[in-house]
């Protein structure tokens, strides 16, 4: 029928008629779920589904100014001019009869008393009104948040509710998504909402000395096994303007790392034999901006770009004879030797080594921290990827930062290629 | 008129802006409750001195004892502000007390109104405060400041307490007007704390937290409404708060067993220990770097850029302990060479002297020095900066800072001889 988002359909496969689905979050990662569930509703009516959208906390009058935060504005043509055709009903939960507010001309948008049974009778009016204008496509159902209508109707109306939404679906062949806030109800009642969904997922946190990290996993899923192990499988997320990206989580490797690590008698900071410095990046971020000043920007990129990157072409040559790396893999352990540190980490590569020209997105910490830049700022990024793409091929590898964070890009993005 | 900012850096930093339908919460613990209401005051306050309106709900304040002080604003600016909200019809304090209102009137203005300690009252005089300001101030946005949800729960069930805050909710929103809420989580269960703050987009954690047998407070923010748009933060940090300004300060460990406890990896690439970024470097190829830096740039210019570069780390270092820990200079500056002896520069010691004295000799097993080879001359230019530093943070004056012993120069330890610039 359609696609979500690419690592959803993994753990779904074909998004099937008749599917119901349930993303559970925590309060910590409730903004990620909402962003996530935003994804999944534009790319299913980019397609040409319907949607017909229950917002319990959303009034109308803050969807566009909510879409454009979220995301960015590239959306809202396709929303606006939904809600005009009548492709999609935002249904909008209001307190009392405070109705006086204009619609703006959008047919699609209903203004719903916050009752359910009234909810449930709009559901059904607006998808008959969707299947008289487009009788072939298929819709989805948002319901957004389940939490907040256990608030007003308490969790056993909600619990029917749903299972009324979700058979009803079956029988239409239309398809629901729910959210739900677990910190908020008993077991119970999230393991029942499990039970009548065909497709969970988890947004949770995990906290440790009081640092939250956000996971991602897949509950349950049509998938059966032995793929299905597989994809059950924790992972960490990123999360920008234009894609909801999952990525596998490495905390497990620092955690490893760190057990290793030692004060020595002599105050010697120590992993395996080799001595490190545990320092704020911010010591860094003051060098680096005390020798751009003093240099100028052509000879200081020069003078740290040449020593990283003999620093990286060191580091190849370790993992080449110690491990006995080639290749990719080799380029990937040298990558994460440095980055797992504390400098960020690569979201993903384009390119290959065979063809001589790479890109690279890393999520840089110095970037981050750097402050405004009007120019890109990774150039110790720049020196080691070139150092160790040079370490892996046997060539000369060039490498700019052409996007910086620093300059309020979604993400550092660095081009490499082989110099002739 | 538009308020965008709450003119706190730190919320402002965390939340993005201040958007129309916005609600926030703050949950706090009973010791830090004072503190979250503090915040919450300190940013009504800045809305109003914007030109923006407010209505306070106070369960526990009468409005005399607020203009007395209690509201916390110790700044004749944040008072006069107060009052000339007051006066012009901007500021609605609704001072909720437990008899009968009826026959009730105020003894400060129409703008304080006592309010009968009933839900639907409460509401609806939110709702008659709220068209009162519209009246005459049509296009400000108006915060709504419940500034103690969690007394309700003496007197109400936590069901009719959720309803409530999710109708004003709802109609904050739907009237692009501000809400923050103010909740001690210790009188409440885990579900009511866990809903209260679901209703919200702007959440913040006050709480406790015991470092070596140290209470130190603490601020995170659990949520924020549009994560891909704000720095987001995942750990606790300490913070101060003045009579006019709230503001945060990164912790520094105390030991090296706290320091890797408390060192994790977050999944963004970043390695944090109490909000603060860190870096793992091998310390050759930091010592590398510096020598690389040095023919570069010359001895000369290599010293001052590089002792600069170390002043104001030291500083920073510092401004963080003198903000996690309240004690003397002496103890401080101890702290902070303690610090250097478990993040791998060495170990540090003070060998003589202390700043009264205005001379101190710091003596050091220097790491970054066994690491540089051969040396005619003392290679600890950054640590020197670094303690130089500290000094000029915690005493507000001028330090030198002199290496007379480098292990790079064939001596058994690193010295350093601190002195106050006459």
């Amino acid at each position: 029928m359609g696609k979500t988002l690419d690592f959803i359909d993994e753990a779904l496969g074909d998004l099937d008629e008749g599917t119901s689905m349930l993303f559970i979050t925590d309060s910590f990662t409730l903004e990620y779920t909402l962003t996530l569930i935003g994804f999944v509703a534009l790319n299913f009516i980019r397609q040409g589904g319907g949607c017909i959208g229950v917002f319990t906390s959303l009034p109308f009058s803050l969807l566009f100014g909510d879409i454009k935060n979220r995301f960015s504005e590239e959306p809202l043509p396709l929303v606006e001019g939904s809600l005009k055709e009548g492709r999609i009903y935002y249904l909008d939960i209001v307190s009392d009869v405070d109705l006086q507010e204009s619609l703006g001309g959008f047919d699609g948008v209903v203004r719903v008393t916050n009752d359910s049974d009234r909810i449930l009778y709009e559901i059904d009016r607006s998808r008959e009104r969707i299947k008289k204008a487009f009788p072939d496509i298929p819709i989805m159902v948002l319901y957004s948040n389940l939490s907040s209508s256990i608030i007003d109707f308490g969790s056993a109306t909600v619990l029917k509710m749903f299972r009324r939404l979700t058979v009803k679906t079956k029988q239409r062949g239309d398809i629901i998504l729910g959210l739900v806030n677990r910190d908020l109800h008993d077991s119970r009642v999230i393991n029942t909402l499990i039970h009548f969904s065909d497709f969970v997922l988890e947004l949770s946190s995990e906290e440790r000395g009081g640092v939250k990290q956000p996971y991602i996993q897949v509950l349950k899923s049509p998938i059966s096994e032995p793929k299905l192990a597989k994809i059950q499988r924790k992972h960490a997320y990123i999360i920008t303007a234009s894609a909801f990206q999952r990525i596998p989580a490495k905390a497990s490797f620092f955690d490893k790392f760190k057990r290793s690590i030692l004060l020595l008698e002599g105050g010697e900071v120590s992993v395996n034999n080799v001595e490190y410095l545990i320092t704020p990046l911010n010591t860094y971020i003051l060098l680096f901006k005390e020798l751009e000043n003093h240099l100028g920007q052509n000879e200081y990129r020069k003078l740290i770009t040449k020593f990283v990157r003999t620093v990286g072409l060191r580091t190849v040559r370790f993992f080449k004879s110690e491990y006995g790396l080639d290749g990719d893999e080799l380029l990937k352990e040298a990558v994460n030797y440095f980055l797992i540190r504390g400098w960020g980490r690569i979201i993903k590569m384009e390119g290959s080594l065979n063809s001589g020209r790479l890109k690279l997105y890393l999520l840089s910490a110095l970037a981050r921290n750097y402050g405004k830049s009007n120019h890109p700022v990774c150039v110790l990024g720049e020196g080691l990827f070139s150092g160790i793409l040079e370490g892996v091929t046997g060539d000369n590898w060039t490498c700019r930062e052409k996007k910086c964070m620093a300059m309020g890009y979604e993400l550092c993005e660095f081009e490499a290629k082989v110099e002739k | 008129m538009k308020v965008r900012s709450t003119g706190i850096e730190f919320v402002d930093q965390t939340l993005g802006t201040l958007y129309d339908g916005l609600p926030m919460m703050f949950s706090a613990d009973s010791a830090t409750t004072y503190d979250a209401q503090r915040l919450g005051n300190l940013i009504a306050l800045n809305i109003l001195e914007r030109g923006g309106a407010c209505i306070l709900i106070h369960e526990n304040l009468p409005f005399s004892l607020a203009l007395e002080g209690q509201l916390h604003f110790t700044t004749p600016e944040k008072r006069l502000a107060l009052q000339k909200a007051v006066g012009e019809g901007r500021l609605y304090y609704l001072d909720v007390v437990l008899e009968d209102t009826t026959n009730k009137e105020s003894e400060h203005s129409d703008c304080v109104k006592p309010v009968e300690n009933d839900l639907n009252r409460i509401m609806y005089e939110i709702l008659n405060a709220k068209s009162q300001i519209k009246k005459d101030f049509s296009d400000v946005p108006v915060l709504i400041l419940q500034a103690n949800i969690s007394s309700l729960a003496v007197d109400f069930d936590p069901g009719s307490i959720l309803r409530m805050i999710r109708k004003l909710i709802l109609r904050v929103k739907r009237s692009g007007d501000l809400f923050l809420g103010i909740l001690n989580r210790e009188l409440h269960e885990r579900k009511v704390v866990y809903s209260l703050t679901h209703l919200a987009d702007y959440v913040l954690e006050f709480g406790i937290d015991v470092f070596s047998g140290k209470k130190q407070p603490y601020v995170s923010v659990t949520r924020v409404p549009f994560p891909n748009s704000v720095k987001r933060y995942y750990g606790k940090s300490a913070y101060e708060i003045t009579g006019d300004d709230f503001y945060t300060l990164p912790s520094l460990p105390s030991s090296f067993e706290e320091l890797k406890e408390n060192l994790f990896y977050i999944e963004l690439g970043d390695v944090i220990a109490y909000d603060t970024n860190y870096v793992i470097t091998g310390m050759r190829t930091f010592v590398h770097l510096l020598m690389e830096i040095e023919e570069k740039l010359g001895k000369g210019e290599y010293t001052r850029i590089i002792k600069r570069v170390g002043s104001s780390v030291g500083s920073q270092i510092a401004r963080s302990l003198s903000c996690r820990f309240q004690t003397s200079d002496e103890e401080l500056f101890k702290s902070a060479v303690d610090y250097l002896s478990i993040t791998g520069w060495g170990k540090f010691r003070v060998l003589e002297g202390n700043i009264k004295s205005g001379r101190i000799r710091v003596e050091c097993l220097s790491v970054l020095a066994a690491n540089y080879g051969e040396s005619d001359y003392p290679v600890c230019v950054l640590e020197g900066g670094i303690l130089q530093g500290i000094l000029e943070e915690l005493t507000s004056e001028h330090w030198t800072c002199e290496e007379t012993k480098c292990i790079a120069k064939g001596d058994k330890k690193c010295r350093f001889e601190l002195k106050l610039k006459k």
